[in-house]
């Protein structure tokens, strides 16, 4: 008798451990009145501080009906919290906004980026520090999310394959909120993939080809498709892409990436950093050649791979002019060089902002086409 | 009356009966006893030499006629028997053609051999009991419940004897040691405590003996009635005592030096002490190469979880914690619980209490009907619950498959406590989320580490076993060749198993 006591006395103390100091018993929402938002967009409101949008997923039709569109909840207030508590309201079911993914912020805020989301995501319960953020810095954050949304897609599914496109242009790659306040809090300058609207035969569709970049959590600038590439070779995020060229003879070569490691050298003098060096290692295969020019021929080989270093170096070595010019080190260089020189991390940390706009920074690419296929030989070359 | 019936008073006095039947041991005070019974028999030879008349009586039904007739009535009528003391010593010793003869000087004894099937022989100077019982009963079968595609095609069977030789067939050892008791005042039911002399621990061996010295009750007709007085904690809704109706898993037992029970008229043989381990071993797990028999095994370690929690666990998720859920597979379940009038927890427990209705009325049901029951209830009825939007599909999914990961468990008894504490889980989990699964979880530990078996700790070797990996068998099959040694737990006098 005494055990069973003892268990009914811990097992009503272990209740009182659920967090709920005005109930005894933590509150049930059934899952069934639950309204999940998938997409946020924060935009700088016309009668408050902040406009905010949430935006749901397409619900399916009950048993071949039609599906329903995306369920859109917008409200303008002070904070980001409460405009999202006063949405709360909107409807009959509970809206939830745990399983918010993604969300579009608008570049013009004029306040500090991080601020209206670290805040939030950081103290409520219900949303995750891995959420995707996109720059908006065209138009309305919002009316990307209304116009993307329509009874058979929402913007939600249009950024998830974004996220998965991306993968395959590597002009960009998705950067969550962790990332990018980590990033911030590193040096101040992040990068995001910049979302904008494409107007197509009277259509619009979402789409995402480029970076911009960062400085003191406001937009200091946009990065073209090859600059954004090139970063995302720079920074180990290039699985794949494609590298227009043209051989000697006029034959113009579709090249697809296939890889690229890189390894930062740096050169010191004495204890002062005064230059860094990416040595890239790119490898493509030959994925289109409209010409005259063999494939096969070990010179035409060469001059594939001369094509594809050179192209590659353009872009990277135009990027490192880019982020010295500004003196935004975007790329996080000062981190990485101080996780590979351990032994003067210190240095590096303290004299990283004065020595980054002298360093001579230079890009070294080696490329290789690595095999092609030709259905009229049926081999692959190597 | 109260709530549960008429209120309990006064326990009735129950006197020891050691001597049910004072007086001697005469014909008229046998026939006294046996004085309302249809199936009494009596008989009087006379001997064709010496005239002396012997009375005899019996049990019909209880003895075999050509026995009785050819060993027994033959001799007495045609024998030499002399008359007088002598006469009844021969008769003894070969007088009657029969191996079990004795000399009864008690009334209750030769009342206990009539029902065992013995024929009371009366002479003048005596009381002679010849066994001529009948010997029916079912052949030694294939093993149904613990089915082994790899194993020993024999099983228990209901007669004590039959299943001792079973043993001593599969376990030729001379170390058996096979001690007799006599159990239940009215059904008189033998008892065979079986043990390896020089392996199990002699205490153990005690402690069991001892235990079964003190049960006094009516009858022993069932595993439940010896388990519970000598196995089960109570209020342990887990079993503490394997039976297994296959000869080598017995045999195993005893060789990892258990104490084996069998009961007369029971067709399966108990292993004491038991812990959790065993209940989830199955009888083809020695059978298998040990990599397939460890996964099996660990599969059934994970359908435990499974067929325990899931239930509780959905209705944590479905109504406190939704953010847990992956985005697609949540709005999966909310597009299926659409215009579903029910919340998540009483869809559950309803659907677990319909799963438990459908099982037990396919269990008392003449196997073909059951299957029909089955069929009509599980799939026309749950469809029919499910598109009238009575219930939703991942409900019944995940009712199905906790029920379904309930049926992998080789021991019905421990699937029976599995699912009293899934509900249990499962309102726990409607109370409090997952704070409460972790409470039930925890309140279930707390449980489980507090029964022992005869000194084994029932989550050993989990939370016991003085802190020594096991050889052999938790919840990863070692090679045999590996296991060198007995389970330290039970403390066997023998630990070595191999070379």
């Amino acid at each position: 008798m005494k055990r069973y006591s003892f268990i009914a006395i811990l097992t009503a103390l272990c209740l009182t451990l659920t967090g709920c100091s005005n109930a005894f018993l933590p509150e049930s929402r059934d899952i069934t009145n639950v309204q999940l938002m998938r997409t946020l967009a924060l935009d700088p409101g016309e009668t408050a501080r902040v406009a905010v949008m949430a935006a749901g997923e397409v619900q399916p039709g009950d048993e071949g009906a039609e599906a329903q569109p995306p369920a859109i909840l917008n409200w303008e207030a002070p904070t980001v919290f409460s405009a999202c508590l006063t949405m709360q309201t909107c409807g009959d079911g509970y809206v939830s906004y745990g399983h918010v993914s993604q969300c579009l912020i608008n570049a013009d805020l004029p306040e500090q980026v991080g601020s209206y989301l670290l805040d939030f995501i950081e103290r409520d319960f219900e949303m995750r520090m891995d959420i995707d953020l996109y720059a908006v810095t065209e138009g309305r954050a919002a009316d990307l999310l209304t116009e993307t949304a329509s009874g058979s897609q929402s913007a939600t599914e249009r950024l998830e394959s974004i996220e998965n496109d991306l993968k395959l242009t590597s002009q960009g790659w998705t950067v969550t909120l962790r990332d990018f306040l980590i990033d911030l809090a590193d040096n101040g300058c992040a990068l995001l993939p910049v979302a904008a609207l494409q107007e197509e035969e009277g259509e619009s569709t979402l789409v995402c080809d480029h970076l911009c970049w960062f400085r003191e959590e406001q937009l200091g600038g946009e990065l073209t498709g090859e600059q954004s590439r090139a970063a995302a070779m720079l920074l180990g995020q290039a699985k794949s892409g494609a590298v227009e060229s043209a051989l000697s003879d006029g034959s113009l070569v579709g090249l697809r990436l296939t890889g690229a490691e890189v390894r930062w050298q740096p050169q010191w003098e004495g204890d002062t950093l005064v230059g860094l060096t990416a040595q890239v290692s790119a490898t493509a295969d030959l994925a289109e050649l409209e010409g005259d020019a063999d494939p096969y021929d070990p010179a035409v080989q060469q001059e594939l791979n001369d094509c594809l270093a050179q192209a590659l170096e353009e872009q990277i070595q135009g990027l490192l002019e880019l982020s010295q010019v500004e003196n935004a080190d975007f790329l996080h260089l000062g981190r990485r060089m101080g996780v590979q020189c351990p032994a003067r991390s210190g240095v590096l940390q303290e004299n990283w902002d004065e020595w980054f706009p002298q360093l001579t920074l230079t890009a070294q690419v080696e490329a290789t086409v690595e095999r092609s296929y030709d259905v009229n030989r049926a081999e692959v070359s190597a | 009356m109260g709530f549960f019936g008429q209120r309990r008073g006064k326990t009735p006095y129950h006197p020891e009966q050691e001597r049910q039947f004072p007086g001697e041991p005469t014909f008229e005070n046998v026939k006294e006893i046996f004085s309302d019974c249809a199936d009494f028999a009596a008989h009087t030879v006379v001997s064709a030499r010496t005239g002396e008349r012997f009375r005899l009586c019996w049990l019909d039904g209880m003895v075999k006629s050509e026995r009785l007739n050819d060993y027994v009535i033959r001799p007495l009528a045609a024998g030499p028997v002399p008359a007088g003391l002598d006469g009844l010593r021969q008769l003894l010793e070969g007088g009657v053609w029969n191996l079990n003869v004795r000399e009864q000087t008690a009334l209750d004894d030769i009342a206990e051999q009539l029902v065992a099937g013995s024929v009371a022989v009366f002479c003048a100077t005596g009381v002679l009991t010849c066994d001529v019982g009948t010997e029916e009963k079912r052949s030694v079968q294939a093993p149904e419940d613990e089915v082994a595609a790899k194993g020993a095609k024999d099983s228990f069977v209901e007669s004590l004897r039959t299943n001792t030789s079973l043993l001593r067939r599969h376990l030729r050892s001379p170390h058996i040691q096979i001690e007799e008791f006599t159990v239940g005042r009215e059904s008189r039911t033998p008892v065979d405590i079986v043990w390896l002399e020089g392996l199990t621990n002699r205490k153990l061996v005690e402690a069991v003996v001892g235990r079964l010295e003190q049960v006094d009750i009516d009858g022993l007709l069932s595993t439940g009635d010896f388990e519970e007085y000598v196995a089960q904690r109570k209020g342990a809704t887990f079993p503490q005592m394997v039976f297994t109706e296959r000869p080598d898993r017995f045999c195993r037992g005893i060789l990892d030096g258990r104490v084996g029970v069998f009961i007369e008229g029971i067709p399966l043989g108990g292993l004491l002490p038991g812990n959790i381990t065993q209940f989830l071993q199955a009888p083809q797990d020695q059978m298998y190469h040990w990599t397939i028999s460890g996964a099996l095994l660990t599969l059934r370690y994970l359908c435990l979880l499974v067929t325990l929690l899931l239930p509780g666990f959905y209705i944590a998720v479905a109504s406190f914690h939704f953010e847990m859920i992956p985005t697609k597979l949540a709005m999966s379940i909310i597009a299926s619980k659409q215009n579903v009038p029910f919340a998540t927890p009483f869809e559950v427990l309803l659907l677990l209490l319909a799963f438990e209705i459908l099982q037990e009325a396919g269990l008392r049901l003449p196997k073909t009907i059951g299957q029909t029951v089955s069929i009509i209830g599980g799939l026309v009825v749950g469809q029919a619950a499910v598109d009238a939007k009575i219930l939703s599909p991942a409900v019944v999914i995940v009712v199905a498959a906790a029920g379904i990961a309930g049926f992998t468990l080789p021991n019905q008894d421990l699937s029976n406590a599995l699912r009293i504490w899934r509900f249990l889980v499962a309102l726990a989990a409607s109370a409090a989320g997952l704070f409460g699964v972790v409470t039930a979880l925890a309140a279930l530990v707390c449980h489980l580490a507090g029964m022992e078996s005869f000194g084994l700790a029932y989550l050993t070797p989990f939370a016991a076993d003085a802190g020594q990996q096991v050889e052999g068998h938790a919840v990863f099959r070692q090679p045999i060749p590996e296991v060198k040694l007995r389970e330290l737990s039970l403390r066997p006098e023998n630990r070595r198993r191999q070379k």
